[in-house]
């Protein structure tokens, strides 16, 4: 089982920093990767492809955000998947938006593992990785 | 129109007109043709019956030469009576008979009988005819000639008889038994039965018998008979009068209309019958005569006038007929134009109404439709609006929740020194997210926008001096601002929002030309479906509109990294252009540039 990592893509650098250190609290071995958009996100899952390197196991993306949005990544990353060494890859919509609207769409993208409203707090980020890690994390 | 009907009825009436005048024409020849003819077999009747009685004359006369006469009579020595009555008795039954006369050589009447009464003639004193005419003419015969003298009215001892009594006379010689002559055998023959023949009227004409110089014998105008040989009344002189006629000149046997009359003119040829082979006077005897008579009938103006009367009555009929026809045919035709006109006024009046209603209908649609696309952008602003709050206003609220969460969990000086400066970035986001929200939702609440007119070229004049100095940078140098137009130039519209959203535009050109290249923006007008349309175009980075299509004019989107640039310009202009009922759609390609398309509603 490998350890468990999170890769955080939002362009709140209050969210990314809180989030690091409510995970950082949490456990020692998760291992936490950020980036501020889209754009930057999708570039490093195409070098972890390219380098052969392991992809995170949960992957928390925000949907508002410059360059590329959530839903431009989903886009981009579904032309990724068949290239994918592994399938585990846990992707949860983290937004402060509630809009029906997100959420619809949201099911429409089948790498879509949730649907998380902020802010996350700590049990919400607990839950996520016994979902993805069981009880080992 | 009622001039038209009536140029219509005269077109029509006109010839109608020409053809009952040229109809009754011809019905008024034709009648004059017949009344001609007849008029002509009536005088030739009465032109043979004169020659017939003549003729008829000639023979009684004629009779006495071939008689023998007691040699030498003379008026010493009279004639037997014995001799002489017997025929005496049977001329008494002639009532022709008017006087007998056997006249000797030196024209001493040697006996003489007048007719006294119809049935009786009497042995009369005898005259001396030696000075006259037909004495004369008696004398120069050969045996077996008649002289027939002129009609004259009888004279006595050299005087004129009163009453009038026209007379004919035949002069024959008359021999004894030896072939001697012993004088001239002179009849009288009362012309009176013969005239009172000829005189008599099949209509109302009027008969004349004329001598060779034209003048008038008889006539059934005036008892006067041989007026000319007497002293003529100024009747007399009147009725001959009439009868100078320009077509009488030649003396031919014709019929013609003259002075309003119907004339008929027939000369009476003694000769005629040797000349149709008549074998009913063969042997008679051969006539001396100066006598050359010509019968002239007139019918009178008032009886031809009465004839066509009935011409005249039937044409006034036709006339009158075809003039109500033809009134009849206007009025009907006038009246129907006249409903025709109503009836096209009245649908002119309802198509008029209905287009009116139809224009009506037409505006309340366009304002229903112009009110749908108000409501549809104002629905469309809403959700954007919402968007906004739930993305942009609610990610630093649910930050500062968890940042308090976590202060309250442990609420150490170590945690509390660490997050306060969060706190502070998520106070001043919080600050410029309220700041352009209200901007955006004063855009939004903008009701009654001020619009004018604003030229469209001095507006961009003025924005261009925003970048002045941009432009004028050494490497801008190669960026140039291009305007076509030619469309139009100015157009209703806030000028502080049109101010905005030129300066935008302009803006983004010159953030994302291409460096590599000679950069321009065109700002360029056009209509399109009778609305003004303003297209800027650029030759510089283009946007990947698949990726952000979507995007391109929402809140705080980027989407060139090395770009400064907090992505409210294209959200702002939008906003700005759909509050002046205008609309913007995006066409880019990456690498070759952007074109903006601006389409103005309201214009």
């Amino acid at each position: 089982m490998r350890n468990p990592s999170i890769l955080l893509v939002d362009d709140d650098e209050v969210y990314i920093y809180v989030t690091k250190k409510i995970l950082a609290n949490m456990s020692d071995d998760i291992s936490v990767k950020s980036f501020n958009d889209g754009e930057q996100a999708i570039e490093f899952i195409q070098t972890c492809t390219q380098e052969n390197n392991p992809l995170p196991g949960v992957i928390l993306l925000d949907i508002n955000m410059p360059y590329l949005d959530g839903w431009g990544f989903l886009s981009e990353f579904k032309k990724l998947v068949p290239k994918l060494s592994e399938k585990e890859v846990n992707i949860y919509m983290v937004t402060s938006s509630n809009d029906p609207h997100d959420m619809e769409r949201a099911k429409e993208f089948e790498q879509v593992t949730g649907y998380v409203v902020k802010p996350v707090f700590e049990d919400k980020l607990a839950e996520i990785l016994t979902d993805v890690y069981d009880e080992n994390w | 129109m009622w001039r038209n009907i009536l140029k219509t009825a005269i077109a029509l009436y006109i010839p109608l007109l020409i053809f009952s005048l040229y109809w009754g024409y011809e019905q008024k020849q034709s009648l004059i043709q017949g009344m001609g003819i007849i008029q002509q077999r009536n005088i030739l009747n009465k032109s043979y019956h004169l020659i017939d009685q003549s003729i008829n004359l000639i023979s009684i006369t004629s009779f006495w030469s071939d008689i023998n006469f007691p040699e030498a009579f003379s008026k010493t020595n009279p004639l037997d009576a014995t001799f002489i009555n017997n025929y005496i008795r049977i001329m008494q039954g002639y009532p022709i008979y008017d006087q007998l006369r056997f006249i000797d050589l030196h024209g001493e009447e040697v006996l003489r009988f007048e007719r006294i009464a119809r049935d009786s003639m009497a042995p009369k004193q005898p005259q001396n005819k030696i000075d006259r005419d037909y004495f004369k003419r008696g004398l120069d015969l050969e045996r077996g000639q008649v002289y027939v003298s002129p009609i004259e009215l009888n004279k006595e001892n050299g005087v004129i008889e009163v009453p009038h009594r026209p007379v004919l006379r035949g002069v024959t010689q008359i021999f004894d038994g030896n072939d001697v002559q012993v004088g001239l055998a002179v009849v009288n023959f009362n012309m009176d039965n013969i005239f009172s023949f000829m005189k008599s009227r099949i209509t109302e004409d009027n008969f004349f018998l004329l001598d060779t110089d034209g003048r008038i014998i008889t006539s059934n105008l005036d008892f006067n008979t041989l007026a000319h040989q007497n002293k003529m009344t100024p009747k007399d002189s009147s009725i001959q009068k009439r009868l100078e006629l320009k077509n009488l000149i030649f003396k031919k046997d014709t019929f013609f209309m003259e002075n309003g009359s119907l004339w008929t003119y027939q000369n009476v040829r003694t000769g005629y019958e040797r000349d149709v082979g008549m074998n009913r006077y063969a042997g008679m005897a051969e006539i001396v005569s100066d006598n050359d008579w010509a019968i002239v009938q007139e019918i009178p103006p008032t009886y031809i006038r009465s004839r066509l009367d009935t011409i005249r009555k039937n044409l006034i009929l036709f006339n009158v007929l075809t003039l109500g026809v033809i009134g009849l045919i206007g009025f009907g035709y006038a009246h129907t134009q006249k409903e025709k006109r109503n009836f096209v006024a009245q649908l002119k009046r309802k198509n008029k109404e209905l287009l009116a209603s139809k224009a009506k209908l037409h505006e309340s649609n366009k304002l229903v439709e112009r009110s749908n696309e108000q409501l549809r952008v104002r629905n469309k602003q809403l959700e954007d609006f919402n968007y906004v709050v739930a993305h942009n206003l609610k990610a630093p609220v649910s930050s500062m929740n968890i940042i308090v969460d976590l202060l309250s969990k442990s609420p150490d000086q170590k945690t509390f020194e660490e997050l306060f400066p969060k706190l502070e970035t998520i106070s001043s986001n919080i600050q410029t997210l309220t700041d352009d929200v209200q901007t955006y939702v004063s855009i939004l609440n903008q009701r009654e926008l001020e619009l004018e007119n604003v030229n469209l070229l001095l507006k961009l004049k003025d924005v261009e001096k925003d970048f002045v100095e941009r432009l004028l940078d050494e490497e801008q140098q190669n960026f140039t601002i291009e305007y076509h137009f030619d469309e139009w130039h100015a157009l209703k519209c806030n000028r502080f929002y049109m101010r905005s959203i030129l300066h935008n535009l302009l803006s983004n050109a010159l953030k994302f030309r291409r460096p590599d290249v000679k950069s321009h923006i065109i700002f360029e007008t056009a209509w399109e479906d009778g609305k003004k349309v303003l297209y800027v175009k650029d030759n510089g980075l283009g946007i990947d509109l698949e990726r952000h299509g979507d995007n391109l004019f929402k809140l705080y989107k980027r989407f060139h990294r090395d770009v400064s640039g907090k992505g409210m310009g294209l959200f702002t202009v939008k906003s700005q252009l759909e509050a002046m009922d205008a609309s913007i759609t995006v066409d880019s390609e990456v690498g070759v540039g952007t074109t903006f398309k601006i389409k103005f509603n309201n214009s």
